[in-house]
């Protein structure tokens, strides 16, 4: 078995392990999340994507740019920063 | 005997910056560790007041929120001279103790009016930690960071006057009801220090740039003094709620684009205080105990994470994730370390985010916010998805880049041992924190619906990261937040407008030197206009003014000058008479000649 099969399967086997939890647990809330078995996991894993793939498409619309220069690894002044 | 940890801190620095350097370091570690113990001792309810005028100030009220902050702060202090031992600029350490010192006394401040000069303490103090990165970018980072602190200390002050003037209390508490100058102007100079977006891109801006030892003081204070003005005077601010979301959201967005190791962790520092800024605005007993909670556990994590950020700068002298990768090999205590932080600001069981951060998600829920619960869930999975995955497997695990990796000083490695374990403790034992609340609370943190609700949030959150892996690795991009505006559009704009105000003045010059030019030609020759018109073209024209041809013969001005001195002085003559004969009034006399009072 490969090493991403072997991490696929334990990951799998944990996955089922708290959606059993969830099963045994006492929700602690009133909304229907906490009484639906496994929707953390599913949360979790829907949540990371947005998160990735919205922050890259504001990244690449409006918000990065392209390094204007090594001036931040040596921390020499940013040739375009006109307050320094 | 009580004494105020801040004067052990600022004799510390004045030890340190004028003493002799043989014995800086142990000054160093004696006066942080005499802070810890003083803040340890001092006993709830002790108060130091007295007057200036007619004002009554409290230099030192000891309450259980204050005695909570007190304790955190020196003990990071002390963790931190740890983890500066081996720095040898006594300069650098003055500043940071003086700005700890600074920060400790806006806890412990019992009146508004001592808060403010602690809070512009802390302000000058901190803005040195930040030159002491030397480099020009920490000068021009300090310079754009002291701007921005320089405008909340104004905004304070106005507040702080409005609130005087108006009849408030001198107590530093409770604001009570929204509304008013003193609340709004005090919110907003707090809001600054909190960086709550979009007033927060100082944060990111100066603490990457600062030395490696001073940003995690920076990490520790500033943020969190703000947090702790915000339970002491405006618990249950509905607003606040829906503004910590944003921050804590705002921060995960931002720290995927991040490149930059230590500006990725600051991004966090704002997504993490907006969990303590939400639970300030939900106002229960829960939420408040939460936030003081998670400012105490955050403070430990995140400088946990920065010395780890900072170890990793020492041994590689790279900062980018796309210069960093496959060193895990060569540094496997602090990769150890630094994942106790990631584990911890992830809220992974048995780590101390997992004990306050989940309090104050089920805060929300218990409030019957449920949209509040559920985005503060998800940022969440951004924290655990940047400091927790990305940032460790790209600067450890991720590609190796041929990198020489220095031997780290042992000092640091230690001092991050220390903070790792006092992570790790409370999340173990959750009831030593939870029993120092100013807020009694009954919460218990590791049920199996939080055990495995958390687990499972960890668990989807590592397959969408595996899944997503080609799309997280560093870029050499740079993100554009709102110091852009007054970093680049600003300045431009006020060049802008100097150069228009300069073009208006050269312009209005130019049109003054052709009217003088205009007037000049016109008294050397008045007539040269009507003759342009009436005599276009001929032959005088074109030769010029002649007086021969256009000037009257002075015969005919003798006869003017003579005719007009004559109407003057018969029109003077024609007045004397009739004023002598009465058939014109005289005028009314107006005052006496004091020889007719005399008489």
């Amino acid at each position: 078995m490969s090493r991403a099969r072997g991490t696929l399967a334990g990951a799998t086997v944990l996955a089922a392990t708290t959606v059993a939890l969830d099963l045994l647990a006492h929700p602690h809330g009133d909304t229907w999340w906490h009484h639906t078995p496994g929707f953390d996991l599913i949360f979790g894993f829907v949540g990371c994507a947005v998160i990735v793939i919205v922050s890259k498409a504001l990244g690449k619309a409006a918000l990065q740019r392209p390094e204007r220069s090594a001036a931040d690894s040596n921390g020499a002044a940013d040739p375009e920063d006109l307050t320094t | 005997m009580t004494v105020h940890p801040s004067l052990i801190l600022f004799a510390t620095a004045a030890a340190v910056a004028l003493g002799p350097r043989t014995l800086r370091q142990a000054l160093l570690i004696l006066g942080a560790a005499g802070a810890l113990l003083a803040a340890a001792t001092l006993p709830q309810g002790e108060h130091w007041s007295y007057a200036i005028g007619d004002l009554p100030l409290e230099l030192l009220r000891v309450d259980a929120l204050s005695h909570l902050f007190g304790l955190i702060f020196t003990l990071i202090v002390a963790i931190g001279a740890l983890y500066a031992w081996h720095v040898a600029r006594g300069g650098e350490h003055a500043a940071t103790l003086i700005y700890a010192g600074g920060a400790l006394g806006v806890v412990y401040a019992g009146d508004w009016v001592s808060a403010f000069v602690w809070w512009e303490v802390m302000a000058w103090a901190s803005v040195f930690v930040v030159w002491a990165g030397g480099t020009p970018r920490s000068e021009a980072a300090g310079f754009r960071y002291l701007f921005m602190h320089l405008v909340g200390g104004g905004l304070f002050l106005l507040g702080l006057a409005a609130h005087l003037t108006g009849g408030g209390a001198m107590t530093f508490g409770p604001f009570g009801e929204p509304g008013g100058w003193a609340y709004w102007l005090i919110l907003l100079a707090v809001a600054i220090n909190a960086a709550i977006p979009p007033l927060h891109a100082w944060l990111v801006d100066a603490y990457p740039e600062a030395s490696i030892t001073g940003t995690v003081f920076l990490s520790a204070f500033t943020t969190k003094t703000a947090v702790y003005v915000l339970i002491r005077v405006f618990p249950g601010s509905d607003l606040l709620v829906w503004v910590g979301i944003v921050m804590a959201l705002y921060g995960v967005v931002y720290a995927v684009l991040e490149n930059n190791i230590r500006r990725l962790l600051g991004y966090h520092i704002i997504s993490q205080v907006g969990y303590m800024v939400a639970a300030v605005g939900i106002g229960t007993p829960l939420a408040l105990g939460g936030a003081a909670a998670h400012a105490f556990c955050h403070i430990l994590y995140k400088a946990l994470l920065l010395m780890g950020a900072g170890a990793v700068i020492t041994a590689t002298g790279r900062r980018k994730l796309t210069d960093l990768g496959g060193i895990a090999r060569q540094m496997p205590v602090v990769v150890v370390l630094y994942m106790v932080g990631a584990f911890s600001i992830s809220g992974v069981p048995l780590f101390n985010g997992f004990i306050s951060k989940s309090m104050i998600i089920t805060a929300a829920g218990d409030d019957g916010r449920g949209l509040a619960e559920l985005l503060l869930t998800l940022a969440s999975i951004g924290t655990f998805l940047h400091t927790g995955l990305k940032l460790p497997y790209f600067t450890f695990f991720g590609p190796s880049r041929g990198l020489a990796v220095k031997a780290v000083p042992r000092n640091m490695v230690a001092a991050m041992g220390v903070a790792a374990a006092c992570c790790v403790g409370l999340g173990l034992a959750p009831g030593w924190l939870y029993a120092r609340l100013a807020t009694p609370v009954d919460y218990h943190p590791y049920t199996l619906d939080h055990v495995a609700g958390s687990l499972q949030l960890l668990g989807g959150t590592a397959l969408a990261f595996w899944w997503l892996l080609g799309k997280l690795k560093g870029e050499a991009t740079e993100s554009i937040d709102t110091d852009w505006l007054y970093r680049t559009r600003v300045p431009r704009a006020m060049h802008s407008a100097a150069a228009m105000a300069a073009a208006t003045g050269e312009a209005a010059q130019a049109a003054a030197r052709s009217a003088t030019k205009l007037a000049a030609a016109f008294a050397r020759d008045p007539l040269a206009g009507g003759r342009w018109i009436v005599a276009s073209g001929s032959k005088a024209t074109a030769s010029g003014y002649d007086e021969d041809r256009y000037r009257l013969p002075i015969g005919v001005t003798v006869f003017w000058v003579v005719l007009a001195l004559w109407l003057v002085s018969a029109a003077g003559l024609a007045l004397g008479r009739g004023l002598a004969t009465g058939s014109l009034p005289h005028p009314a006399p107006t005052y006496s000649w004091p020889c007719e009072t005399r008489r």
